[in-house]
């Protein structure tokens, strides 16, 4: 019961992705660009007040302009022209951050909320003395590894992945500390960190005087390829309207996007088709969809030929097995039962295929 | 399942649990009888060294506790709050400012007393601003609380940096503690039990009173039977004319502040300084201690006593070390095992007991008036 709810209220929570996503270019580049102005606002609040909490500090309007103005001419342009330095290093930082917000979107994607990237970021990031391949492997893997712990925990048991990720950043951060100050102790430092990771295992300096590294494409190019993927698979989450967890389109058919309470009613909406969906699927068995969800059909139906052939009675449909008598594995149930003619004529392609309005949904015949 | 989940206690429970410590102290008796290695020493240290030590054990319990009662007023009303850290962490904070400035202004017991009520307040509002995020808003819980953690965490540090560092505000006055005369605290069964309850300043009391409150008006009185209702079928709760909207409200406030009082407790009464995330993840395990005590009060507060007991091991062992082997090997364990312990314990708890715990049916779904089902 109690993974039943679980599984509800995990398919309730409105994919946020979806939600930033969810309305085209336009309003994924308008929510953007009002998320960066309200931040930068609430910094120049920020920045007014802290201008007057410090000693003999006073009410100075002006403070965020020179602070931002600043920020840019660190990073981006100064008086000389372009600041190749400073966007190198803005890359450089931003590179971390890319991979770290994409492994959290990837858990987006499953209805899950990975907020403990930040600790499987710190484990990956534990430098091991051998070649660069091998070490970005080993970073990702020992990543991988820190979030397999609340995936495999929340599956198999429910546990709260929240909870646990957060829990597990703490641990990560205890344990990287052990070895920094045990094991891997670095015997000349005064502090406890690492010996230097050995010039072989380091990307390559991309400018001269910069930190700036190869890492940035590898950012690059894993951000771009889940994308194009994601969309690929759900053609659906560049459109309008309401989405279940799978990017399938949900609501009132024929006017889906269009009715405003569509948007609305999102959660309680979301969670009602969810469970009626599921519930159907689940009684109608795998693939039932015959692949009319063409973007995401978990399983394709396998052909009426294989399915006859599969059947231990000959029957194909669920409805023909496990009918008294006819069990195999009962004694005296019988084994295989030859399939009427009709049936192996309807999967040599002679006759067309109608089927029973089972479910009580109209089912369109397909050519 | 509605019905069971309102039912407070059952006998098989109290059985299952005897059973439990009946084995444990078998294993015990056994362990020390056929001298196995460790289990001897570790059992002796647990019968001889720790007692004693049961005051430390409540205090580290406190915070967790009063985080657990804070989830339980929220997930009970059908709100998920995953933002008490940040709550208690802000209470904290805010707390110990206004007791290092009012300290001198109001004397001794009264500043400090002052900063508590600051404290519940700024929890209150923290929680107000969850409510209105998830209940109003209908925004997804979960980010609402990470929203508050994140926040609060980002906006003491920056705070403190700016007010406390720069300022050289040292400390601030603490709670005064009720110390137990050692004769009470040494009489065997009694006093360990007497000194957990007693050694403690005036938050660390209250929580006792609040958690047997709170135990009688969830499952005896008409708010109690309206929360529960309103967290397992806020549709039924609506058609008899419980107004959901305004129960979430108030439970979720309410709440905040009990993360208030963690918050004042660390600040004022446990310590006298405000450090950094000096919570540590104190929300998170009282959340796991919450759904560990299958959300009643009384269960919470003894997963809480659990936590806290392995949370306080860094500095039981060093205050009272084990005897034996138990005790060498003790030894040459680093602190950062220790640290790690509760976390671990808090993963191995949430992944042993959440399939059988029954959470209530709403928990974390918005109430939408004209929803269908």
């Amino acid at each position: 019961m109690s993974e039943e709810r679980g599984a509800s209220s995990a398919a309730m929570s409105v994919d946020p992705t979806t939600l930033l996503l969810g309305g085209g270019l336009g309003r994924q580049v308008a929510v953007t660009t009002v998320a960066v102005v309200l931040g930068l606002a609430i910094g120049a609040i920020l920045i007014i007040i802290s201008g007057m909490l410090v000693p003999d500090g006073r009410f100075d309007p002006t403070l965020p302009i020179t602070a931002y103005g600043a920020l840019i001419e660190g990073s981006l342009w100064n008086a000389e022209g372009l600041n190749l330095t400073g966007i190198g290093n803005a890359l450089n930082a931003a590179t971390p951050l890319i991979l770290t917000g994409l492994s959290v979107a990837f858990g987006f994607r499953a209805g899950l909320f990975n907020i403990g990237a930040q600790g499987q970021f710190f484990l990956g990031a534990f430098p091991f003395p051998i070649g660069m391949a091998i070490a970005v492997l080993a970073g990702a893997l020992g990543g991988a590894f820190w979030g397999f712990i609340p995936g495999i925990l929340k599956a198999w048991r429910g546990a709260h992945e929240v909870v646990v990720t957060i829990m597990l950043n703490s641990v990560a951060a205890l344990f990287l500390n052990l070895l920094a100050s045990g094991l891997f102790r670095d015997p000349g430092a005064t502090f406890p960190r690492t010996p230097d990771v050995q010039p072989g295992a380091l990307m390559p300096i991309l400018i001269e005087g910069t930190r700036l590294h190869g890492g940035i494409f590898l950012a690059l190019i894993v951000a771009a390829e889940p994308e194009r993927r994601a969309l690929r698979r759900h053609p659906a989450s560049a459109d309008h309207g309401p989405h279940d967890e799978h990017g399938r389109r949900i609501g009132r058919p024929g006017r889906r996007g269009r009715d405003p309470r569509d948007h609305e009613e999102l959660p309680g909406r979301v969670q009602h088709d969810v469970r009626l969906r599921r519930y159907r699927r689940r009684a109608a068995g795998p693939g039932a969809s015959g692949g009319r969800h063409r973007c995401c059909a978990p399983v394709r139906r396998p052909s009426l030929r294989r399915r006859i052939d599969a059947a231990p009675d000959g029957y194909p449909g669920r409805h023909h097995q496990h009918r008294p008598g006819r069990d195999p594995a009962v004694r005296g149930g019988g084994g295989r039962h030859p399939a009427p003619a009709a049936i192996h004529a309807l999967a040599a392609g002679h006759v067309g295929h109608r089927r029973g309005n089972r479910r009580g949904r109209r089912v369109r015949r397909r050519a | 399942v509605t019905a069971s989940a309102l039912r407070p206690i059952r006998v098989p429970r109290a059985m299952a649990w005897a059973t439990i410590i009946g084995i444990v102290v078998a294993v015990g008796l056994l362990g020390s009888i056929l001298q196995v290695p460790f289990l001897g020493s570790f059992f002796d240290w647990l019968v001889n060294r720790v007692p004693p030590l049961s005051a430390l054990i409540v205090q580290y319990a406190v915070p967790i506790a009063f985080g657990a009662l804070c989830g339980l007023m929220c997930e009970r009303s059908g709100v998920v709050n995953i933002g008490i850290e940040g709550m208690i962490l802000t209470a904290a904070f805010v707390g110990f400012l206004a007791g290092a400035y009012l300290g001198p202004v109001l004397g001794v017991p009264w500043g400090a007393l002052a900063g508590v009520g600051f404290a519940v307040l700024a929890a209150m509002a923290m929680s107000a601003l969850h409510a209105w995020l998830s209940i109003s808003i209908k925004a997804d819980q979960i980010i609402s609380g990470t929203v508050i953690n994140i926040l609060a965490l980002g906006g003491t540090a920056f705070f403190n940096q700016l007010l406390v560092s720069t300022t050289g505000l040292s400390g601030t006055e603490t709670l005064p503690r009720l110390d137990l005369p050692r004769e009470i605290v040494s009489i065997p069964f009694l006093g360990p039990v007497l000194s957990a309850v007693l050694d403690q300043g005036p938050v660390a009391m209250s929580l006792f009173v609040a958690v047997i409150l709170l135990q009688v008006l969830l499952f005896r009185s008409r708010w109690g039977l309206r929360t529960r209702a309103v967290g397992e079928h806020p549709k039924a709760a609506d058609t008899v004319g419980i107004d959901v909207i305004r129960v979430r409200y108030r439970n979720v406030i309410l709440g905040g502040a009990f993360a208030g009082l963690a918050g004042a407790y660390l600040t004022l009464e446990q310590f006298n300084s405000f450090q950094d995330n000096m919570t540590g993840g104190v929300g998170f395990i009282g959340l796991a201690a919450l759904i560990f005590g299958r959300y009643t009060p009384v269960g919470a507060f003894g997963a809480a006593l659990l936590f806290g007991a392995v949370q306080s091991m860094q500095l039981a062992v060093r205050i009272s070390p084990p005897a034996g082997d138990l005790g060498q090997w003790v030894g040459t364990l680093e602190p950062q095992w220790f640290g790690m312990l509760p976390y671990i314990f808090t993963i191995i708890v949430l992944a042993g007991v959440v399939g059988r715990t029954v959470v209530p049916a709403a928990d974390g779904i918005p109430y939408d008036k004209e929803s269908r089902a």
